[in-house]
């Protein structure tokens, strides 16, 4: 209900904080403070404070986001920020993005040059509390509000930065207000100056205090180290080696569900993503599939919460659970429609993670990771690393080093993007083979460390390690460049993608690669010659990559347009008629919200040529130029900027 | 030489907030910053303006944790802050930060900027303060034909404006003009009594006394001071009443427009700019760097020397942080 004057929002506050779930007893997080994402990542932190440092750096700050992975106690965090605000007088306002719904899609579409109007569809469709942003200007003296988002990973990814940009200019408006932000842990590119980066932790000695227990090392680099499972393991009992193992025990006996009840809830689960793309779903729809009563144990047991004719799961984890139980089952639905949905188009990873963790044969699992990775090569990893994290995985060793050896390459990747998140993603990978891929300091040692490798081989790793290891520069057999069109190994597939352009390669080969991007069948494939013709700029090859742009598959036009790009930062005679042909075609590219996307993304190079900002000046220009919102044009001046800047770094 | 004694030596009145402002909420005044307030806030870019900003103002206290320095011990009167980069996307989210963290009643822009010759006279070491902003992205030129180009460069050797085509962009953004009360009732004052110029720290590189010229600035996104350039160019023909060109000032003021959202908070704003450089049409670009290293410091000491004084001028004026305006929400 809407709110009317000081007074009532601060009972309408309360009432909602009598409202908020905190699990006792309450753990004590420790929270990292990092003013960069390389910081943040490398476990860098500025400073170290208990929870009570949330409300100080966010209200000296203005904003802060909290960054963890799903379980790590980000919303439990909140609320009792939210209580304790609330205790001093003060004016938090919860929104929880769990509850984004389709329906916001067309408001937020079409409030898109107005920050205020999106602000105000946060706090008056998504708050716990209605509240209009005026209200919050007449505070009494000293008093101020603090904005918690929870869940940025909930909403889907092209929706987060829209998030971030209108809270951020809500902190702007308002100097005693605050905005805490949670979200997984993934680099973001944040709006404006002065976000606080943070995260979160539980450590050995806290684990021994809550659970009574002496301290065991390394626990907290665990399940434990979860506080979603640690809380389970406290009141539950469930003190599993794996998080699906917790899951699977708590619906077994605590819920005392069957297998069919757990196939049928699972079942229904699934189906919940695939068709709202959302943490909530149509309760009636839910009953129908899961049965009446699977749901009613559900609700019972407050596993389920409904609201109205929705409905959301207590933490979104049981959720994944019961989807990733249904995927696991179900070999033939291991493709890229069941991913997006699961992941909310790549946004959260953990369903493909407790999936992962319930394939038992390591040939299956391998072959999950694969389909994973031909689908999304960070997502692979992402449930490798949190399969690994939270308990045990059945990827074999090789495996392992196969794509952990893909991701070290891409360290030295031209595109400042690529060679960031692979960064990222080899940061937090708990093993010791990551942290040696990390200090690796060249790529030959990436390569020295592949070699030497002692890992049982099956036919198909041979094959890859064969691949991986021949050395940049050197000319390659026209049986490698045919690996290209394997349409059954997507990693070898890949991997000679990779490899093709450290290569030299002759015009034979090079007519090939060209010929495969305009006229393979297989749209993989098209997409593959495309990456690899990036390394290989000629006048040939452009003509190919600008003929790609109009590809009827949209990854094929996001390899051909990184690669129109590379062209352009590999060779310098090239540079200015590349730049100069898309900024002609910018109406065109601009039609395409994926492709400009990339193209945005891939004008930020590792180490950018001296004349790199003056030549990209033109495209950037025209899409400024042609924008048709305010609030486009203003992106493509902070797009701008970024060039310059990272043109004109040491 | 030393800086007149003026409102700035005095110790302020008001608190910095900041340590105060941590933990539990404190009874804090109305229109308070994320920091604290002050009455003016400074921003400069180059470091040669921000050292001389520095030591005319007194602005020696660091804020912790900050990019600022303050004038004074645990005073803020004056905060300012060197600019993270020069053109006008840093310009607007150093500006709206420094709104955000301190409120300040006046924002100043102070530094070095290039002056249009022939207009109004102008020379090397005069101080510009505009009293009027264009913003030149707002109509692009698209590239001309090899012919156009011909005839541009044709009608630039006989020093005749040259005709291009025009494109309109499909939005403007709306910013703020420099405050007209500000000229009116310090600017114009300290422009005409002429003793500014003895706070002037550097030496002359040539004889002659500086003038402070009241005219209009043309800001772009481009580094404008490569004459050669063809969009240099372009935008000195475009904008025929410009005296002076710079690349921050229109970040400045849509920042300043777009904080103004009460009657609670209501900032000045003032440009002031000391002239390094002349963009000619008809000149080599290491001629104009070499006249920008030349008088650059010069330049930035003649800026700063008139923003102080103004700045002092304003100081003296009542301080309305002292009297709250708004009345408590309920």
């Amino acid at each position: 209900m809407a709110t009317s004057g000081v007074a009532g929002l601060h009972s309408e506050l309360r009432k909602v904080g009598e409202r908020l779930e905190i699990p006792s007893p309450e753990f004590q997080f420790t929270i990292g403070w990092s003013d960069t994402y390389d910081a943040l990542f490398g476990k860098s932190y500025r400073s170290s404070t208990s929870i009570a440092g949330l409300p100080v750096e966010a209200r000296q700050r203005g904003r802060v986001i909290l960054h963890a992975e799903g379980g790590a106690g980000k919303t439990m965090i909140l609320h009792r920020v939210y209580r304790d605000r609330l205790a001093d007088d003060e004016y938090p306002v919860l929104i929880d993005l769990r509850g984004w719904r389709p329906p916001l899609f067309d408001a937020w579409k079409y409030w898109r040059s107005n920050a205020m109007m999106r602000m105000r569809l946060l706090l008056t469709d998504m708050a716990a509390t209605q509240v209009d942003e005026s209200l919050l200007d007449s505070l009494p003296t000293g008093h101020s509000s603090f904005i918690l988002v929870d869940g940025l990973n909930e909403v889907p990814a092209d929706i987060a930065p829209g998030i971030l940009d209108c809270v951020d200019a809500f902190a702007r408006r308002h100097p005693t207000s605050s905005v805490i932000v949670t979200d997984r842990l993934v680099r973001r590119d944040l709006p404006g100056e002065g976000w606080a980066l943070a995260t979160i932790r539980i450590s050995d000695e806290e684990i021994a205090r809550v659970r009574n227990q002496p301290r065991t090392d390394k626990l907290s680099g665990g399940l434990l180290g979860t506080a979603f499972f640690l809380d389970l393991a406290l009141k539950k009992g469930l003190d599993s080696t794996s998080g699906s193992k917790a899951f699977a025990a708590y619906f077994e006996h605590q819920l005392r569900f069957s297998r069919e009840q757990l196939d049928h809830a699972s079942s229904a689960a699934f189906r919940a993503y695939t068709k709202r793309s959302s943490r909530t779903f149509e309760f009636r729809e839910f009953a129908k599939d899961a049965g009446e009563a699977t749901t009613a144990a559900l609700m019972q047991s407050g596993t389920i919460i409904q609201n109205d004719s929705f409905a959301y799961f207590k933490h979104h984890l049981f959720h994944d659970y019961l989807a990733s139980v249904w995927l696991a089952q179900h070999r033939d639905s291991w493709n890229a429609p069941s991913f997006d949905a699961v992941t909310f188009r790549a946004s959260s990873f953990d369903a493909l993670a407790l999936a992962l963790e319930q394939i038992e044969k390591p040939n299956l699992a391998d072959r999950f990771l694969r389909q994973v990775y031909d689908w999304n090569f960070y997502g692979s990893i992402y449930a490798l690393v949190k399969g690994r994290s939270l308990g045990s995985v059945t990827v074999s060793v090789e495996m392992e080093l196969a794509l952990l050896a893909v991701l070290a390459e891409r360290r030295w990747d031209i595109l400042r993007v690529t060679a960031e998140r692979v960064t990222d993603a080899l940061r937090i990978f708990p093993s010791s083979l990551a942290q040696r891929l990390l200090k690796a300091p060249d790529f030959d040692a990436v390569l020295a460390i592949v070699r030497a490798a002692k890992v049982v081989e099956s036919t198909a790793l041979k094959l890859w390690r064969r691949v991986f290891t021949i050395s940049p520069g050197s000319q390659v057999s026209d049986d490698i460049v045919d690996l290209l069109r394997n349409p059954n190994d997507s990693l070898v597939g890949w991997t000679v993608a990779n490899v093709l352009k450290r290569a030299v390669l002759s015009n034979t080969q090079l007519v090939l690669l060209r010929q495969l991007l305009v006229s393979h069948a297989d749209r993989t494939v098209r997409w593959r010659a495309a990456h690899a013709l990036g390394a290989h700029p000629s006048a040939q090859s452009v003509d190919a990559l600008f003929g790609a742009l109009s590809d009827e598959y949209h990854w094929v036009r996001y390899g051909a347009i990184r690669s129109i790009v590379e062209c352009a930062a590999r060779d310098a005679a090239l540079r200015t008629p590349i730049f100069e042909r898309l900024r002609r075609q910018v109406r065109q590219i601009a039609q395409d919200e994926r492709t400009v996307e990339e193209l945005e993304k891939c004008l930020l190079l590792t180490s950018p040529p001296r004349d790199w900002t003056a030549s990209v000046e033109g495209v950037l220009e025209e899409l400024w130029a042609t924008a048709e919102t305010l609030e486009r044009q203003d992106h493509w001046r902070w797009v701008a900027y970024q060039v310059q800047r990272s043109g004109s770094a040491p | 030489m030393s800086p007149e004694p003026s409102s700035l030596d005095r110790p302020s009145g008001s608190a910095d907030l900041r340590a105060e402002g941590r933990g539990k909420a404190q009874q804090l005044p109305e229109s308070i910053g994320r920091l604290g307030t002050a009455r003016i806030g400074i921003l400069t870019i180059i470091d040669e303006e921000f050292d001389e900003v520095r030591r005319i103002f007194g602005a020696t206290v660091p804020v912790p944790d900050s990019p600022y320095y303050a004038f004074g011990s645990g005073s803020t009167d004056v905060v300012l802050r060197q600019m993270a980069d020069r053109s006008n996307v840093p310009a607007a989210l150093c500006a709206g930060r420094l709104i955000e963290d301190f409120r300040p009643e006046l924002v100043i822009v102070t530094g070095i900027a290039g002056g249009i010759d022939g207009r109004e006279g102008v020379r090397p070491g005069d101080v510009v303060v505009p009293h009027y902003l264009h913003y030149a992205e707002f109509c692009r030129l698209d590239p001309p034909s090899k012919c156009e180009r011909a005839v541009r460069a044709l009608a630039r050797m006989v020093g005749l404006p040259s005709s291009r085509p025009r494109r309109e962009l499909h939005r403007y953004f709306a910013y703020d003009q420099p405050s007209v009360s500000l000229r009116e009732s310090y600017v114009d004052g300290v422009r005409v009594d002429g003793e500014w110029t003895s706070a002037i720290s550097a030496d002359r590189p040539e004889a002659g006394a500086p003038v402070v010229i009241v005219g209009s600035l043309v800001a772009g996104e481009k580094i404008l001071g490569d004459p050669t350039h063809d969009w240099q160019r372009q935008v000195v023909e475009e904008f025929s009443d410009a005296v002076a060109i710079d690349m921050e000032s229109i970040g400045v003021a849509r920042a300043i427009h777009e904080c103004r959202r009460d009657v609670g908070y209501n900032p000045r704003f003032l440009v002031v700019r000391g002239v390094s450089d002349l963009v000619r049409v008809r000149e080599d670009a290491e001629d104009n760097r070499r006249e920008r290293g030349r008088w650059k410091r010069y330049a930035a000491c003649a800026a700063a020397a008139f923003a102080h004084r103004v700045g002092s001028r304003f100081l003296s004026s009542r301080d309305a942080r002292s009297n709250p305006m708004r009345s408590e929400g309920g």
